[in-house]
């Protein structure tokens, strides 16, 4: 039965339920430690599934049926779990990097005044990706998918009382709430046609293939389940809560980002390749999209000035890479980069993080001059983060075999849209100018915060006098674990022609064909290129003089003021083209129909009856006169009806 | 036997009330102690009856009223209106208790007119005659009646009113409801003069094959009537409002919580199980009706600036769901999973206006003198995690039943079930954004003195645990409530 299984989601979720009844007198100490204790412990229960499995590629299977859920004579769907490989790598990345988020934590909320609610929710947020992760059914899953939403919405506007923040957690939880809308139509596509929403039994049905009716609701299906992933995964159209939810304290960034939220659609697409091999349209939508993300996404995080917002682009861009090597039908590399991504986004973020915490609360990077020369663990943290994110350092940058390998697979893929045949040399040249982009945003960021010498006696005067250098133990500690990490995960990533195993791209796939030996060689010249790159523009954003210049250059480049200011307009055109309407349609409905007809035609048919009552009162005057003058005139009427019937 | 327990239960207390307190008002305490009293065997036998599929009937000595016309009292209790007895096992205690303070001391007509309505739903749930439907029927909007309109305040309405007052609510939710009650009279007399005698539920079809083509659809429009008025469906509603703004906040808790489904059951047992063909027929225009309910609601949402307004118009969007799900069958065999979810959602769709009706009352200063919201966190956090379950969540109750009506929907068309999900999103939304408007306010805006009673004690936060955690149960494994409603289903329609 495997009930073990069961478990991995369900201690942190119980952790969570007694987390949020607990008194509020409660040390805070003790909530992070039931917090990350019931996270860990999920990460030990899969760990023993690796052991208990031996071997990784292929991975056995581990499949549990508890009992129906929802069975009836329409709509069926099983409560059960399923670990596979893909399942069983996200399921370490969730519950370690959870728990090493929430560790951070502890000493990132020092202070808090609720910090009970903070533990509960980030534990139910584990707990809920757990279940996502695990989920064997769609209809399951979407549990999870709904229960992360929940949980970024209630991290998102943890400083509930700072202004716009509400608005923030809104917006996050209901443009996912909007995407999930079509994620539950396409379900239910699915079931239609298939019968079943299991991912195990769904590819089976592929005999129902044969019928070309069948084949085009399916492509329907995965146009529909792509609104839902679209929302989760932040791509373009759907991607306006992200930037917003950065309004959330920092480890709640770093583990939307790295680990929970952001990924869901990126492992929903990946789980359900074979049904978006099928769909032409899917495949068109995937690319347009994932194409027009990474490209925002980079460019706009060129443009910011929070440290947070840069991240914040940055994943946006990243994101779209992951469905970009999706839509080249290469989820291994996909996955791949999720793994890459999540590693270095976690230490920059929480590197980011220390910054903003030691700094007492300043986010902008222009009044961060230079603080990373007192800051040695996050200094080397958030160096280790953007060679990692920027990956032009074979070994040492996490993302640079993930990145090759997409870059790889775009090269190598065949995209049409709308029947118009692209070549993958087209898009790879695209994806690769743009990756400089990449290269540009995180080492301004770094030039920045290395620059020059802090002020430091202004800045103490600033904070009542405390001294801007690292305390506690705990958020550095977590920082060097994440750092070795990082780079340890540049050198596993490495695919079998570079030295490595392929080990990694190969969970996926659950064979070694897709993480083809790689000449690395042909790597040392753009490797080299890049690093040039990096290093100028890091020197230039280091020197005062260059760096005016630079942002000046950047202040007046053409729609910095209007487009990239505004984020390219989506908030303004949802604004004009979904919500006022709606607010407006919301008013006419009130004033035009519900008041006029409904209240006040009834409250008018009230007055009606009571002045006709009114009439009648006019016959019960109690004057006996009158009574006897109405008998007389009623016997008369039955008199002359009597005689002339 | 026990099922006349259950009823004469209600009873009981009623006496109780009139004989034996002989005091002019009626401590608070002693009012929700008898709601304990009457929870404890409803909550027993529908749970039984849900669990371990026990049938219960009981039937009176056949009583000759008219030449040849017999009436054939009887009461029944199996999973199909067990979940709406348990509905009121759980709503009367918890809303009695959070809601005490509203009827501190209030005088024994209070008490009397809340029982003889309580009489009166729990006697539609169970009995299995058609006159006995009817007189119960009855009882209950009398109860109602002197309730709101001995107890109701007056209307500050915003749009000028001709007819103030507690009165003027009461002629329009009364004006309302006795007119569906006689078209629904007009229709039982049909059928028992075609019968000859009274009928238990199960043989209704069997009437209503032997009438004639017009008789049938002047008895459905009857029946429809006086079930879409109660329950209100969309076009139905004007009574809304302003009976629920205007009443006393525990009568608002039973009139939405279970008085509305007595519309719902209504539809459920009689019209969708005797008059199936001519649901099929107008199904498309009877679920564009709810569809258009559902976002006409979410709509009005939007443009409203108090929760309790909010709350009454989310309810009409939820309640043409239930609707929706009612409607959407095509015929006997394949409808059952449509109204099995339908019957579910009744019973979620009343704990969790119980709970966000309570809420409100506490919170919105209705009870206690408060001029705003100070901060109350259990108060907040409770009507969150209620406000969570009305949107359905999943992994909360009200999604296993939603899905199965959207489903359902969605078989019979996907456009359908896409326009009542937007509507169920605007609708949610609209929620959010007042209670985000009302609660999440900076502290310098807020009053923070607190008074007694202002945030909810230990054990109102327990009670509304609890109820948060039949949700999340019900959500995990709703099969436990559905597949006995779906089975009992089953083999009512074998019936005839």
């Amino acid at each position: 039965m495997n009930l073990e299984i069961y478990l991995i989601p369900a201690i942190p979720a119980f952790a969570a339920a007694l987390l949020s009844v607990l008194p509020r007198k409660t040390r805070p100490a003790f909530y992070s430690l039931i917090s990350s204790l019931s996270v860990l412990s999920s990460f030990a229960l899969t760990v023993y599934f690796g052991f208990r499995a031996q071997k990784l590629v292929p991975f056995p299977e581990i499949a549990s049926t508890l009992m129906p859920w929802i069975e009836t004579a329409d709509l069926a769907a099983m409560l059960a779990f399923r670990m596979d490989s893909t399942a069983f790598a996200m399921c370490l990345l969730v519950s370690g990097m959870g728990s090493l988020i929430i560790v951070y934590s502890a000493h990132y909320l020092k202070g808090d005044e609720n910090p009970g609610r903070y533990f509960a929710a980030i534990t139910l947020f584990a707990a809920s990706m757990l279940f996502l992760v695990l989920a064997e059914n769609l209809l399951l899953l979407f549990i999870g998918w709904e229960g992360v939403g929940l949980c970024s919405y209630l991290l998102i506007g943890h400083y509930w009382k700072k202004s716009g923040v509400p608005l923030a957690a809104f917006r996050a939880f209901f443009v996912n709430r909007a995407g999930d809308l079509f994620f539950l139509l396409g379900v239910f596509t699915l079931f239609q046609v298939l019968g079943t929403v299991s991912f195990t039994d769904m590819p089976l049905r592929e005999n129902l293939l044969a019928n070309p009716a069948v084949k085009e609701k399916l492509s329907f299906a995965a146009l529909l389940l792509l609104g839902g992933a679209f929302a989760k995964s932040a791509q373009i159209p759907l991607h306006v809560w992200l930037p917003d939810a950065m309004a959330g304290p920092t480890p709640v960034s770093a583990l939307i980002h790295a680990a929970t939220m952001v990924t869901a659609g990126v492992y929903l697409v990946i789980r359900l390749h074979w049904l978006f091999l099928l769909s032409a349209q899917a495949e068109s939508v995937l690319l347009v999209a994932a194409l027009l993300t990474f490209l925002v996404g980079a460019v706009l995080a060129c443009f910011q000035t929070d440290i947070k917002k840069i991240l914040a682009y940055s994943t946006i861009s990243n994101l779209g890479l992951m469905f970009l090597a999706l839509a080249a039908r290469m989820p291994a590399a996909a996955f791949l980069h999720l793994f890459g991504h999540a590693a270095f986004k976690a230490l920059l973020f929480l590197g980011a993080g220390a910054v903003i915490i030691y700094s007492h609360h300043e986010q902008d990077i222009r009044h961060l001059k230079g603080i990373l020369k007192k800051l040695p663990v996050t200094r080397g943290a958030l160096w280790i983060g953007a060679i990692g994110g920027a990956g032009f350092i074979p070994y040492a940058a996490s993302g640079f075999f993930s990145k090759e390998m997409v870059l790889h697979a775009v090269r190598a893929a065949q995209f049409s849209i709308a029947g118009e045949n692209i070549s993958g040399e087209t898009v790879y040249w695209i994806v690769y100018a743009a990756e400089f982009l990449s290269i540009f945003y995180l080492f301004r960021m770094l030039g920045y915060l290395e620059a020059g010498r802090p002020d430091s006696e202004k800045e103490s005067k600033e904070h009542d006098g405390t001294e801007i250098k690292e305390t506690g133990w705990l958020m550095p500690g977590v920082l060097f674990i994440l750092s070795i990490f990082s780079v340890f995960f540049g050198i596993i990533s490495a695919p079998g022609g570079a030295g490595g195993t392929g080990i990694l791209a190969g969970i996926e796939s659950g064979d070694n064909i897709h993480s083809q030996p790689m000449e690395l060689s042909a790597l040392i010249v753009p490797s080299a290129l890049s690093s040039i790159f990096a290093a100028g523009i890091f020197l230039l954003f280091m020197k005062s003089s260059s760096r005016l210049i630079l942002e000046k250059l950047l202040d007046f480049s053409p729609g910095s003021r209007g487009l990239f200011a505004r984020n390219f307009y989506f908030d303004d055109v949802y604004g004009f083209l979904i919500l006022r309407p709606l607010n407006a349609a919301g008013g006419l409905a009130y004033r035009a129909v519900e008041a006029p007809v409904f209240l006040e035609t009834l409250r008018a048919a009230g007055y009606f009856l009571k002045k006709i009552g009114r009439f009648f009162t006019v016959f019960q005057r109690g004057i006996l006169n009158e009574y006897a003058f109405f008998i007389l005139i009623a016997a008369l009427l039955f008199v002359i009806i009597a005689l002339f019937t | 036997m026990e099922i006349l327990a259950l009823l004469i239960c209600s009873l009981v207390f009623l006496t109780m009330h009139l004989v034996l307190v002989q005091k002019e008002r009626i401590h608070a305490r002693l009012a929700v102690a008898f709601n304990f009293l009457y929870a404890a065997p409803a909550a027993l036998f529908s749970l039984s009856a849900i669990f371990f599929a026990r049938e219960y009937y009981f039937s009176f000595p056949e009583l000759e009223i008219w030449r040849g016309f017999f009436f054939r009292p009887a009461l029944y209790l199996d999973a199909k209106n067990a979940p709406l007895i348990f509905l009121m096992a759980l709503v009367l205690p918890v809303a009695g208790y959070w809601l005490r303070a509203s009827f501190e001391n209030a005088a024994k007509s209070f008490h009397i007119a809340s029982q003889v309505m309580v009489f009166g739903l729990t006697g539609v749930f169970l009995s299995d005659s058609l006159i006995l439907f009817y007189f119960f029927w009855e009882t209950a909007l009398i109860g109602a009646y002197f309730w709101i309109g001995l107890f109701g305040k007056s209307q500050e309405s915003e749009a000028p009113s001709r007819l103030k007052g507690p009165v003027g609510v009461l002629t329009r939710f009364f004006l309302f409801t006795l007119f569906g009650s006689f078209a629904m009279l007009v229709s039982i007399a049909a059928l028992t003069a075609v019968n000859g005698n009274d009928m238990s539920l199960a043989l209704i079809p069997v009437a209503v094959q032997s009438l004639s083509p017009e008789l049938r659809l002047v008895s459905f429009a009857g029946f429809f009537t006086a079930f879409a008025v109660k329950m209100p469906l969309f076009g139905f509603h004007g009574w809304l409002r302003d009976t629920y703004v205007g009443a006393p906040p525990l009568a608002r808790v039973y009139l939405s919580a279970v008085m509305s489904k007595m519309g719902a059951y209504g539809f459920f047992i009689i019209v969708c199980n005797a008059y199936h063909s001519l649901i099929a027929a107008a199904a498309p225009a009877l679920q564009i009706l709810c569809v258009a309910g559902v976002i006409y609601g979410a709509l009005i949402c939007l443009s409203r600036e108090r929760l309790i307004d909010v709350f009454i118009y989310a309810s009409l969007s939820h309640l043409c769901m239930i609707g929706l799900g009612l409607f959407s069958v095509s015929g006997p065999e394949n409808g059952s999973s449509a109204l099995s979810g339908t019957v579910f959602q009744m019973l979620n769709h009343g704990l969790i206006m119980t709970a966000l009706l309570s809420l409100d009352a506490r919170s919105s200063g209705e009870i206690y003198p408060v001029r705003s919201y100070p901060v109350r966190r259990r108060t907040a956090a409770l009507l969150l995690l209620s406000i969570l379950a009305g949107v359905s969540l999943p992994g909360m109750s009200n999604f296993a039943g939603e899905i199965l009506i959207l489903y359902a929907a969605f078989l019979t068309s996907p456009w359908l079930a896409f326009c009542a999900s937007f509507g169920l999103l605007i609708g949610a939304a609209a929620v959010f954004r007042l209670f985000h408007r009302i609660f999440l306010k900076a502290p310098e805006e807020q009053i923070v003195e607190s008074t007694k009673g202002d945030d909810l004690n230990l054990r109102e936060t327990a009670l509304g645990l609890f109820l948060a955690a039949v949700w999340i149960a019900l959500g995990f494994y709703p099969m436990i409530v559905i597949g006995s409603i779906e089975r009992a289903i089953y083999v009512f329609r074998m019936i005839p």
